[in-house]
């Protein structure tokens, strides 16, 4: 009788512990499935032209003096003047921080007289890639050079 | 009697599980129902779009978004979070890119306004206009 007993709550246990090994997978399946959907930036709710926040994310490369944009001592900033010292990985990074996020990527190639520089962001790795070239001043050791900027863009991933 | 109080154990412990995976279920169904996620959803676009054009802007600037319809926002680090409250499951999250020197990191409370600011190429977020 004890053995029986003993069998039955055995089983019933064993049945609980698959249940409960499912559940719980189901469970989180269905939790993370429920946040991408919903708090996850893919989402296709509200959706923003992809061109149109690009628009917005490129302007600091041309606009922004803590990009690459010449900024004089009196603070003055020259909109589409590229400083060429300041076209650097370094600058790129500062002003683009990609740190802990899931952004666009972007390469930058900056090319005037017989000079080409490129520099990327640092969560740029794949092939899918649209691009635009803008006429830029790049300011050089005092002078000013007619100089084109084509910069590349990757979607999030 | 262990056997009794292992079944309630169980039991009680079930009954949490099943209302907990509810609760989840209808505020999730709410939300989408009373489309408060697209709300939600465009808030926390709007905010990063507009911290992403300022960035882009030569000077110093700011941008004031006064329709918030009572909704709370969290900024931090590159990413904005638009909710009811803290327990909120349907927030409205997106991300935007801020430059190296900005520290963003402010929860503001059902706030009567947002002005992100750009000043001395630092974005700062606030309630009033700096």
């Amino acid at each position: 009788m004890a053995k029986r007993l003993f069998n039955k709550k055995a089983d019933m246990s064993a049945r609980k512990m698959v249940f409960y090994m499912v559940f719980s997978f189901v469970a989180v399946v269905v939790f993370f499935l429920i946040f991408w959907m919903f708090s996850s930036n893919k989402s296709q709710i509200a959706e923003i032209p992809s061109g149109f926040e690009n628009f917005f994310l490129m302007q600091r490369f041309t606009n922004s003096p803590i990009c690459f944009t010449l900024k004089e001592e009196s603070g003055r900033v020259y909109p589409w003047v590229i400083d060429a010292k300041k076209f650097d990985l370094s600058n790129l990074n500062r002003c683009y921080d990609t740190y802990n996020t899931n952004t666009k990527a972007f390469r930058l190639t900056l090319t005037y007289k017989n000079v080409k520089t490129t520099v990327s962001t640092r969560n740029w790795e794949g092939i899918l890639n649209k691009g635009v070239t803008r006429k830029v001043i790049v300011y050089q050791d005092g002078a000013l050079e007619k100089g084109e900027l084509f910069i590349e863009v990757q979607d999030a991933k | 009697m262990e056997k009794r109080a292992e079944i309630s154990l169980w039991f009680l412990l079930e009954l949490v599980a099943a209302i907990l995976v509810g609760y989840m279920a209808a505020d999730l169904s709410v939300a989408y129902a009373q489309n408060t996620i697209y709300e939600k959803l465009n808030l926390a676009k709007d905010f990063a779009m507009q911290i992403d054009a300022l960035s882009g802007v030569p000077g110093d600037g700011y941008i004031i978004t006064n329709n918030l319809h009572g909704y709370s926002v969290y900024f931090k680090d590159n990413s904005v979070e638009v909710f009811d409250d803290s327990q909120d499951l349907a927030k409205g999250t997106y991300g935007f890119v801020k430059n190296g020197d900005s520290k963003i990191d402010i929860r503001l409370i059902k706030p009567k306004q947002v002005v992100i600011s750009k000043i001395d190429d630092r974005i700062t977020i606030s309630e009033e206009i700096p």
